[in-house]
Formats: structure tokens, C-alpha cells, sequence
């Protein structure tokens, strides 16, 4: 898929997840597949419901104890993610696979000094002692851009904007060097101009470092700007794969096609935004149509409700549809 | 789902909830009809004194020859009742003072929050000993007291989650809509408040059930010959040591029902109360 | 004081006009013996607008410029600490904000949340947040409100099933259209709209953006629409308003504040927005620097001055005068853009 030969440094295969809840078994997630070549950086994009952090934190082993992974191999640097034991898992996350969160503030320790909490991952990881581990912090600090380190260092989270809780939680995540970096939304709640920053700090530091990162965003305007390629999901499906300028100049989809012409851009008036009738589908039926976006597409034909969904595969593109555009 | 479909639900998946429901609703049925349905009149002495428990007497006699197991039976309608109507109490005055002090902050907060503080400067007990001494040992002086010293959990409370809700989008359309300050406090602020109180109602009966049989088991409020908790283990404390074990034993058992009864309560209380657990 | 910005030839007065609007809040309390004056934190610094008849006026600016404090003193949810806002001819900026509520014109203005979940009570139904204002504010009760308020639902799209839910048990859209059918059941002549929109989904959106319209047009409104989403306010309002640190710093019709910002910030702002489906070529140029604090500002300094890409000491030493790009256009700047973005 990346031209290159080499293998992908994240390989999710087939993967399938679903969560048992008192209303019955959500199918969160089916057959869901995508890889991510080294220094790549991949947005995965998609609305409500699409599965897209579930994905995330699948990937990290970080998911509620009411899901149950079904299907699927996630292989990382070689390694079968899913299958690992929770000391393997351990020892991979914050060093060759780390994450950011949507909320800042949220994802850090209220009652903890930031520079401490950098300071835990290189503690675990990197094999310093204390001192170093302090003084490598400031460092980060630094390296992610806020001004007078040294002293912001020994502040709590509640005395930071949300530009930089968002910063600090950006050292934490590449304090160790990751091969892979997972962004949960990582500007949704902060200022235009503040996104702008965070995202240029990622780029520019992952770019350093050989980083692959894996974008999860609504906003497709983030991830036409950022990404390398871009995976559309919909319902827990993956429904298209390609190439960032490729996708959104000639969508193959139905529904990716739907989701930017719902889209504002500069240039249209309200009469030529649409909207994409319907509504997602009911995850916890167990009737759920091989392709779960064809009750809401115009294009559907008798074979998209029974036969199994194709994974088209051409010119570097995969797309899950019958009859694409 | 109604409301008592979501109850039933509550009550399937908690079973130890459902189970202090039945406790409680045993208890509320000693309470209700003990006096009627016990076999032997709480007052009445006879001449087999000290006797242990046996068929005739499930839980033996005392020292006065009166059976046990009626005395504990209808004792439960005093200390119940008798915290009831504390809690009761304590639940409207304390609920109002920290909704207020919470809503309107500013100088009402202050002067309520001294008044808690210094009712809390005291060891609660010895508080309520202290305002039953003063005013005159009677049982509405108990209940008083009883409610005086909860009064300060059930206003911080009220006044925490009132003060959460202060800035909230409901109360901001609230008054888009027309709604006056008390309004907002009393018709939009309240309701959101109710259900954690609930819980509060719940663990503050356990322990105005302890307070009111612990001021009788020194003395202070009923008085014997009647039937209650404290006073039958303070009279029977004294056999304790000769081996008349069930004169303190079985009353002593059913104030430790009764305030497992109520904590348990408390959880499923809030469950069924609180719309956003309802699916 | 600046006078707001209104057409010269139109002949319909505005629905709403604000004039020297302040709010200031002391900051680290009032010391007792203390000779200082309290320091200040000026949130809104003599900010003057109008709403004209069927207009929709975008207000944009990012955390701490003063927006939401702006739209809550103009909602009377807080008062002014200056300036005045006519509305039907009468000042209500001089009617308190606790008794504003038993106002006349408190049904003539009302206000859409951003977190519609937030926004309704979580104890009460959707027919019970409906039913609110058409109670107290027009003082229906029993059949005629059931029927008024059923009214109100279907106008917006809201299934009458949907009415006796509580709002956890509604998804977002529904939860939005509950809050926009609570706005709209009074048939106010001004909707403030805080943000409705950022929460949905870009499916949802449309669908609420259409049926803003709609009732917009139906009911002959007014709105102030709020929004950080430079996209969408390009899409649907007719005149935009930037605000920075509490003040205004450009104003003019939407689509020409856009195209050719003529104060450095709105440049700013706009090279930060992704457009989807388009790679912009050639990197953009970023604000540094921190912004200047809102605590008794300098009166006789620019806001932006320090993060500004065009600042110069004349910026730092007097306070930027008002200038003219174009037609019912105005920005205060040392240094305006002249080039278009």
C-alpha cells in the first residue's frame, strides 16, 4: 500500500470489536482494516458512532471491560498487539506507541506538577534516575514550546491554557521517541489559532523523529491539511482508504463523497451544503446488512443488502462498495 | 421505561438492594403493626424473670419478666419513628439552607457556613447530650437534637451540588424563560439536588437510629418502663456478665439491622431516583 | 463611544443596538485598608453593535475575547457595567439583570445554547424544557399549552414521541432541536445562538443550519450567531464582527471581511481555518507571543500589539484609530491589510 516495500509499521487486519451493554451487544467495530507505514501520518475520519476511537484504543489495549475483541490482528513493529500479554503491552506504550486525548486538562493529573508527570513516562521508559528524568523534562517542556520551562515545570495543570495542557500532554506522549503517535482529537475545544500551533508542533516534532501518526478527527479540514492519507469510517466499518488530495478531489465512496458535500467550505452557500439522509444504523441489531451505510445511499441495489461488502482494492485506494462513484 | 419498570430493573440487577428494600419493608411492618401481632403485651412483667430464649419466649425474658422479643418488636415503631421525624426534619431545613447558601453564594453562604461550622466544632454526640440536658429531657428534644447535629452533612451537601449547578445551561435558559431567582433555585436547582439528598436520607436514618438509642442508653429521653433499643441494652448490660446474654444481645442485633437496613438503601434509593440512570 | 455600524438608507430602525457596552469584574477581591484601586479585568471594552431587521450578524473571537460575556449581557442574563442596549425603544441595559426576567421584552429576545445537553434540565422532559418559556412567559397552561407546545416541536423537526424523553435519552440533533424549539416557541424578534452547532456532527449541522433558516425566515428574526467555525459563519450570516481581548477589532459584511480581512487578527484567524478537500500551498504565518492581559489594559496601546505580525511602536504607544476598508466596513488598526487573503 505505501509503495515502498517495506513492511507497515501498524498493521490492523480484519479487526472486529463489540461491547456488551445492558441494552445489548453494541458491534462496534467490523472488519476493520488499515495500515500505517513509518513516518506516515494517517487521519482517520468519520462522524459520531463511526468507531474511530474505538479503534484508538483498541490499538492501545486501552478499552472499557464490557468490549470484547471478536476478530482481528493489530501487528505493530512485528508484534501481535492483541495477543501480547498486559507486562508487553506495558512496556509499549508510552515508549514505541503513545497517545494524546481529545480533552487536555482531562487526560493529565490535577493534583500532579507537570514536569513530575513527564517525568513518570521517562522514569518507566528510559531508564534514568530521578535527577535526569527532571531535568529531561524541562527539556520536552521546551522542545513542545512553552516559555520558561524551568519554572512552568513545577505547575499544576489548573495554572496552564488549554493550548498548553495540550502541549505538556504532547511531551508526555513523545518523551520516549514513539514509533507511533495516536492523536485523539487532539484540538477539538481549543482556539482556532491554538489548533493551528498544536498541529504544526506535531507535525514538526513527528517529522524530527520518523514519527508515524494516526489523526482522529471530525474536522476534515485537520485532516486534509495534515495527513498523508486518510481512512473514512462509517457504523464501525472502514469505508475508503487513499491518498489525502486523491480522497477529497474524487471520493469514491458514496457516503465520503456525502460527508464533504455536508461539509462547509468557502465559496458555497447554504443551498449547496447537503445533508446525508438518514441515520446511523442500530449497532446492537443483529440483522445489520453486510454494507451499513447502503439504508442511507441513493446508489444501493438488492446486493448490497445481502451479498458480503467487496474491499475493492486499486491504485492504492481500498473501498468498501458495491457500486462506488 | 416508567418509572417502576426501572425501579424493578434497579431491584433485578442489585440484589443485596432488593434485599435491604425487604429488611426495610420487615422493619416498616414491626413498626406499622408490631404492637398488634406480638404475643405478649412490651410492659407486662411476670414471674418468670431472666428466663433464656425458648419456645415460649423466642429471645428469653428480662429482668422484670418481659418477653424480649416483643419489647424489640415494638420498639422499632419508637426508634424508627422517633428518627424519622428527625431526619425528617433535618432533611428540609438543611436541604433549604445549603440549596440557598449554594445558589446565592455571597453573605447567605458565609452565615450559613459559620453556622455548620460551629455546630460541627463539637463531637456530634456529646452535642446532642449536651442540647437534651439544656432543654429538658423529652423525646421532642431528642429529635430536635438529633436533627441539630445532621443538620451540617445534609447543608454541605445541598450546598455543594447546588453551587455545581449555579452556572449551568438549565438555570441560564431558566431565566430566559421567564423564571424569577427562587424559581430557578426552587423549581430547576432543587430537583437536580433531591436525588443525591436522598442518599443522605437514607445513611442519616442509620445513624439518627444510633443517636436516639444512644441518648436513651444513657439516660437522656425515653425512659423506662417503654420499650427501646438503648434502654433495653443499658438494662441489659448489667446481665451481660452473669450470662443473661439475650437481654442486650437481640435489641443490639436489631439496631444493627436497622442500620444496615437504611445504609444499603441509601444506593438503590438514588438508582431509582435518578432519571439519567434510566435507559 | 462609537456609534454601531447601520445602513444610512435603510429606513427600518435596527432590532437591536448596543452602544458602549462594558463589563468589568474586580479581580483578587476588594482588600479592606487597602488605598489601591482593585485591579480590573475588562471583559468587554466599549463594544457597540446592531442587529438590523431579518439580518444575521456573526460574531467570531476566540476564548477570552469578551464573546460570551457580550452575548450574555445582551441576552440580560448579567449586567452592563456600562453602555446601553435599545431594543423597541427602551434602554434595557437599564433594567437589572435578576428583574429582567419578569420583563416584557424577556420573550423577545432569547438564546440557543452550545451544549444543548447542558442546556435543559436533566430532571425534566423535552416537553417540560418546551413548555418553560410559553408558561411563564406567555401564561399558557393545560390544553392550549400541550397544543402550543406540540406547535413549537413539529416547526422544528421534533417528533411529538420524542417529547416526553428525558435529555440523556435524545441524541445530539434532537437534543439541539429541543433547545432551538425552547428559543423559538415565544417568537422572539432577536436569537442570540451561542456555538449551536459545534457539538453536531457535519450531517446534523446542516440539517439545524437549514432549519435556522427556515425559522428565521418564518418568523421574521433576527440573529446574533456565535461561532468559532469561520466556515460556517461565512456560510450563513450577512455581517461579521471579530472581537479580540474585549474589543471589537473589525466589522463589515461577511463575505468582504472574508475575502480581504483588513485587520491583522481576522488575517490571522482565517489562515488558521482548514478548508476541507483543498491543501493550502505555502506555509501560513503564525501568531507568537502570548496575548496581552485583559486586567486594566492600557488604554492608549492596540490589544493586539506583541503577537501582531504588523506591530510597530506606534501600536504599543496610542490606541488604534477607527479605519474604513470599504463600504459599511470598519476595523481599528495602526496598519490595516490591503492585499485580500
Amino acid at each position: 500500500m505505501n509503495g515502498t516495500g517495506q513492511p507497515p509499521l501498524l498493521s490492523i487486519e480484519d479487526l472486529s470489536v463489540e461491547f456488551g451493554t445492558r441494552s445489548g451487544t453494541v458491534r462496534a467495530l467490523e472488519g476493520v482494516g488499515f495500515a500505517i507505514a513509518r513516518g506516515e501520518t494517517v487521519g482517520v475520519v468519520g462522524e459520531s458512532g463511526s468507531g474511530k476511537s474505538v479503534t484508538a484504543y483498541t490499538v492501545m489495549r486501552l478499552l472499557d471491560a464490557a468490549a470484547r475483541v471478536t476478530s482481528g490482528r493489530i501487528v505493530f513493529g512485528g508484534l501481535d498487539l492483541l495477543a501480547a500479554d498486559e507486562a508487553t503491552l506495558a512496556e509499549m506504550r508510552g515508549r514505541e506507541l503513545s497517545m494524546i486525548f481529545q480533552n487536555p486538562r482531562a487526560s493529565l493529573n490535577p493534583i500532579r506538577r507537570v514536569g513530575d508527570q513527564i517525568a513518570d513516562v521517562l522514569l518507566r521508559h528510559a531508564n534514568v534516575g530521578a535527577r535526569e528524568a527532571e531535568e529531561r523534562a524541562v527539556a520536552l517542556l521546551a522542545e513542545v514550546g512553552i516559555p520558561d520551562p524551568s519554572r512552568r515545570a513545577r505547575a499544576y495543570p489548573f495554572e496552564l491554557s488549554g493550548g498548553m495542557c495540550q502541549r505538556v500532554g504532547i511531551a508526555i506522549a513523545l518523551a520516549c521517541r514513539p514509533a507511533l503517535l495516536i492523536a485523539d482529537e487532539p484540538t477539538t475545544g481549543l482556539d482556532v489559532t491554538t489548533q493551528a500551533t498544536i498541529m504544526d508542533l506535531v507535525a514538526e516534532l513527528g517529522a524530527a523523529r520518523g514519527m508515524a501518526t494516526m489523526l482522529i478527527t471530525h474536522d476534515l479540514g485537520l485532516a486534509t491539511e495534515r495527513c498523508d492519507r486518510v481512512v473514512v469510517m462509517h457504523a464501525g466499518h472502514v469505508v475508503e482508504v487513499a491518498e489525502t488530495g486523491a480522497l477529497f478531489s474524487r471520493p469514491r465512496h458514496p457516503y465520503t463523497a456525502r460527508l464533504l458535500a455536508a461539509t462547509p467550505r468557502p465559496g458555497l452557500s447554504l443551498s449547496e451544503i447537503s445533508t446525508i439522509p438518514g441515520g446511523l444504523p442500530d449497532l446492537r441489531r443483529g440483522d445489520l446488512p453486510p454494507c451499513r451505510f447502503a439504508a442511507r445511499c441513493d446508489r444501493r441495489t438488492d446486493e448490497c443488502l445481502t451479498l458480503k461488502l467487496p474491499r475493492l482494492l486499486e491504485a492504492g485506494r481500498q473501498v468498501a462498495c458495491r457500486h462506488p462513484l | 421505561m416508567s418509572a417502576l419498570s426501572h425501579a424493578r430493573h434497579v431491584l433485578a440487577e442489585n440484589p443485596v438492594t432488593a434485599l435491604s428494600f425487604c429488611l426495610f419493608a420487615l422493619l416498616a411492618l414491626a413498626a406499622l403493626a408490631g404492637p398488634a401481632l406480638v404475643p405478649y403485651d412490651p410492659l407486662a412483667s411476670s414471674d418468670r424473670a431472666l428466663a433464656p430464649p425458648s419456645a415460649l419466649h423466642w429471645f428469653g425474658t428480662d429482668n422484670l419478666g418481659r418477653d424480649v422479643f416483643s419489647r424489640v418488636v415494638v420498639a422499632t415503631r419508637l426508634d424508627l419513628g422517633m428518627a424519622f421525624a428527625a431526619v425528617a426534619l433535618v432533611f428540609v431545613t438543611g436541604t433549604l439552607a445549603g440549596v440557598t447558601a449554594g445558589f446565592l453564594g455571597g453573605w447567605t453562604d458565609r452565615v450559613i457556613g459559620r453556622l455548620t461550622d460551629t455546630i460541627m466544632a463539637f463531637p456530634l454526640f456529646v452535642l446532642a447530650m449536651g442540647l437534651v440536658a439544656a432543654a429538658g429531657n423529652t423525646v421532642a428534644n431528642v429529635v430536635y437534637a438529633t436533627a441539630i447535629i445532621n443538620f451540617p452533612i445534609y447543608a454541605r451537601v445541598a450546598r455543594t451540588e447546588a453551587n455545581i449547578r449555579r452556572d449551568a445551561g438549565f438555570v441560564e435558559a431558566a431565566r430566559l424563560a421567564g423564571a424569577s431567582t427562587a424559581t430557578v433555585m426552587l423549581g430547576e436547582v432543587l430537583p437536580n439536588v433531591l436525588p443525591i439528598m436522598m442518599v443522605q436520607v437514607s445513611l442519616t436514618m442509620g445513624y439518627a437510629i444510633l443517636n436516639t438509642a444512644g441518648l436513651s442508653f444513657i439516660g437522656l429521653g425515653i425512659r423506662p418502663p417503654t420499650a427501646e433499643w438503648g434502654i433495653m441494652v443499658a438494662e441489659g448490660a448489667g446481665y451481660i456478665v452473669s450470662g443473661e446474654w439475650w437481654i442486650a444481645l437481640f435489641p443490639g442485633l436489631a439496631l444493627m439491622l436497622a442500620v444496615f437496613t437504611f445504609n444499603l438503601m441509601g444506593d438503590g434509593l438514588r438508582d431509582i431516583v435518578d432519571p439519567r440512570r434510566r435507559t | 463611544m462609537n456609534a454601531p455600524l447601520v445602513e444610512a438608507e435603510v429606513t427600518a430602525p435596527p432590532v437591536l443596538a448596543a452602544s458602549g457596552l462594558c463589563k468589568r469584574y474586580p479581580v483578587g477581591g476588594a482588600r479592606l485598608f487597602s488605598r489601591r484601586a482593585v485591579p480590573l479585568l475588562h471583559a468587554v471594552d466599549r463594544v457597540s453593535l446592531a442587529v438590523g431587521a431579518g439580518e444575521t450578524v456573526g460574531l467570531v473571537g476566540e476564548s477570552g475575547c469578551g464573546k460570551t460575556t457580550l452575548t450574555r449581557m445582551l441576552a440580560r442574563l448579567i449586567d452592563t457595567t456600562e453602555g446601553e442596549i435599545l431594543f423597541a425603544g427602551e434602554d434595557l441595559a437599564a433594567v437589572p439583570a435578576a428583574r429582567f426576567a419578569r420583563h416584557p421584552a424577556r420573550a423577545s429576545i432569547q438564546m440557543v445554547f452550545q451544549d444543548a445537553e447542558g442546556s435543559i434540565n436533566p430532571r425534566f422532559t423535552a416537553a417540560d424544557a418546551i413548555a418553560a418559556p410559553l408558561r411563564r412567559l406567555k401564561g399558557l397552561r393545560g390544553a392550549p399549552l400541550a397544543a402550543a407546545v406540540e406547535r413549537a416541536a413539529e416547526r422544528c423537526g421534533l417528533p411529538k414521541t420524542l417529547l416526553g424523553r428525558f435529555p440523556h435519552q435524545l441524541s445530539g440533533g434532537q437534543k439541539a432541536r429541543v433547545g432551538i424549539a425552547r428559543a423559538v416557541a415565544t417568537e422572539p424578534r432577536l436569537l442570540i445562538l451561542d456555538e449551536p452547532t459545534s457539538a453536531l456532527d457535519v450531517s446534523v449541522q446542516v440539517v439545524i443550519l437549514d432549519l435556522l433558516a427556515e425559522l428565521k425566515r418564518d418568523l421574521g428574526m433576527s440573529y446574533l450567531f456565535v461561532s468559532h467555525d469561520l466556515n460556517v459563519v461565512r456560510l450563513i450570516c450577512d455581517r461579521v464582527l471579530v472581537m479580540y481581548l474585549g474589543r471589537v477589532v473589525e466589522e463589515g459584511p461577511a463575505e468582504a471581511v472574508f475575502r480581504a480581512p483588513a485587520h491583522p487578527y481576522t488575517r490571522a484567524l482565517i489562515d488558521s481555518v482548514a478548508i476541507p478537500g483543498r491543501k493550502r500551498d505555502g506555509p501560513r504565518p503564525r501568531l507568537t507571543g502570548e496575548p496581552r492581559s485583559p486586567i486594566d489594559p492600557d488604554p492608549q496601546a492596540c490589544r493586539f500589539h506583541g503577537r501582531c505580525p504588523r506591530g510597530q511602536d506606534l501600536c504599543g504607544r496610542a490606541a488604534p484609530p477607527e479605519v474604513t476598508p470599504g463600504p459599511k466596513r470598519r476595523a481599528f488598526c495602526h496598519f490595516p491589510l490591503t492585499e485580500p487573503a
